[in-house]
C-alpha cells in the first residue's frame, strides 16, 4: 500500500488571486452576516460576527494582503479557523475547492506580509498558502 | 429585586451600545461644563459634582472615536477604585438586568487588552461592558499620585 504524503487544503480566491489553508485548521465556511463594530480594532480587522452563539474577531484578508484594499461585498464568505486557542473569521472573496497537495511540493515565496512564506504553483497558478495563526 | 451586581446601565457612544456595571455609578448628570483644565493625559478637565471637582475622562479618545467639542455634556459618574471619574457620553438607553444574553468578548481584535469584559446581547446589537479598572487605570493612578504629593 502506497503512503499518501497528501494532504487536504481549501483553495480560496482573494480579489484575483488563489490562497490556501490547511483543512485541518478550517473550521467551517459561513456566508457574511452582520458585522458588528468594535473601537479600538487592530489593524485588518472589521469588527465581530456572531458563529455558533459566540462573538468571533472578523480579520479582512483583502486589506492584509492589499494594502489599501479594505472593501468587502455582501457576497463575501468567513472561513471559520482556529487561531492562538480562539475562532476567528476570515473574509474571502470566494472559495474555489479542496485540493490535496503535498505539503513539501510547497517553495519559499519572499512577501512582505506575516504569515504568508509559501507558494506552490497548480496548472500555472501561483497558490499562496496562508498560516493564520501568523497572519491574525 | 435583582442586586446591584446583575444590572448595567448601557449607553452610546458615536453608532456604539457600551455599558458600565451599576455597582460602579454613582450617577447619570445631563449638561455638565467644564470648570476648570487637568492636567491628567486622558483627561478633558475637571468638572463640579457634588461639590468636589472631579476628572472628565476623555472616553472618545480612548477609544479613537470620532468627537466634537462640546459645550456641555452628560455624563456617567462612577466610582472605581475608589476615585470619582466623569464619563462623557452622547445618550443612555436603559438599565438592564443581565440575562443569558452575555457573550465572551474575544480579546485578539483589541490593541488595549482587557478593557472590554464582557458582551451583552441587546436587541440584536452588541453591548461592550467596560472593565472600568482597566479602562480608567492611567487616570486612576495619576490621580492616587497626585493626592500623594
Amino acid at each position: 500500500m502506497t503512503e499518501n504524503k497528501g494532504q487536504q487544503f481549501l483553495i480560496f480566491s482573494l480579489s484575483s488571486k488563489l490562497y490556501a489553508s490547511n483543512l485541518r485548521d478550517v473550521k467551517r465556511i459561513v456566508p457574511l452576516e452582520k458585522i458588528f463594530e468594535v473601537p479600538l480594532k487592530r489593524e485588518n480587522y472589521l469588527g465581530l460576527v456572531k458563529f455558533e452563539g459566540k462573538a468571533i474577531p472578523l480579520f479582512n484578508l483583502k486589506s492584509a494582503i492589499n494594502k489599501g484594499n479594505t472593501g468587502y461585498s455582501p457576497e463575501d464568505l468567513i472561513v471559520v479557523q482556529y487561531v492562538r486557542g480562539q475562532d476567528v473569521g476570515f473574509l474571502v472573496d470566494k472559495v474555489d475547492k479542496v485540493m490535496t497537495l503535498d505539503p513539501n511540493s510547497f517553495e519559499d515565496y519572499e512577501s512582505n506580509i506575516p504569515g504568508i512564506s509559501k507558494k506552490i504553483i497548480e496548472k500555472e497558478n501561483d497558490i499562496m498558502l496562508i498560516y493564520a495563526d501568523e497572519i491574525a | 429585586m435583582p442586586s446591584k451586581k446583575n444590572l448595567i446601565l448601557i449607553f452610546t457612544l458615536n453608532d456604539c451600545k457600551y455599558a458600565v456595571e451599576i455597582a460602579y455609578l454613582i450617577e447619570v448628570v445631563e449638561d455638565i461644563r467644564i470648570s476648570s483644565n487637568s492636567d491628567l493625559d486622558e483627561c478633558l478637565g475637571l468638572i463640579q459634582f457634588r461639590e468636589n471637582a472631579i476628572p472628565l475622562f476623555n472616553i472618545k479618545s480612548r477609544l479613537e472615536l470620532d468627537d466634537n467639542v462640546k459645550k456641555a455634556y452628560t455624563v456617567v459618574v462612577i466610582r472605581a477604585c475608589d476615585e470619582l471619574i466623569a464619563i462623557p457620553i452622547d445618550s443612555v438607553n436603559v438599565v438592564e438586568e443581565l440575562a443569558d444574553s452575555i457573550l465572551e468578548f474575544p480579546d485578539i481584535i483589541l490593541k488595549n487588552k482587557g478593557i472590554i469584559s464582557y458582551i451583552y446581547e441587546w436587541k440584536d446589537e452588541f453591548v461592550y461592558v467596560f472593565n472600568l479598572d482597566l479602562l480608567l487605570g492611567k487616570v486612576i493612578s495619576e490621580l492616587k499620585a497626585q493626592r500623594q504629593s
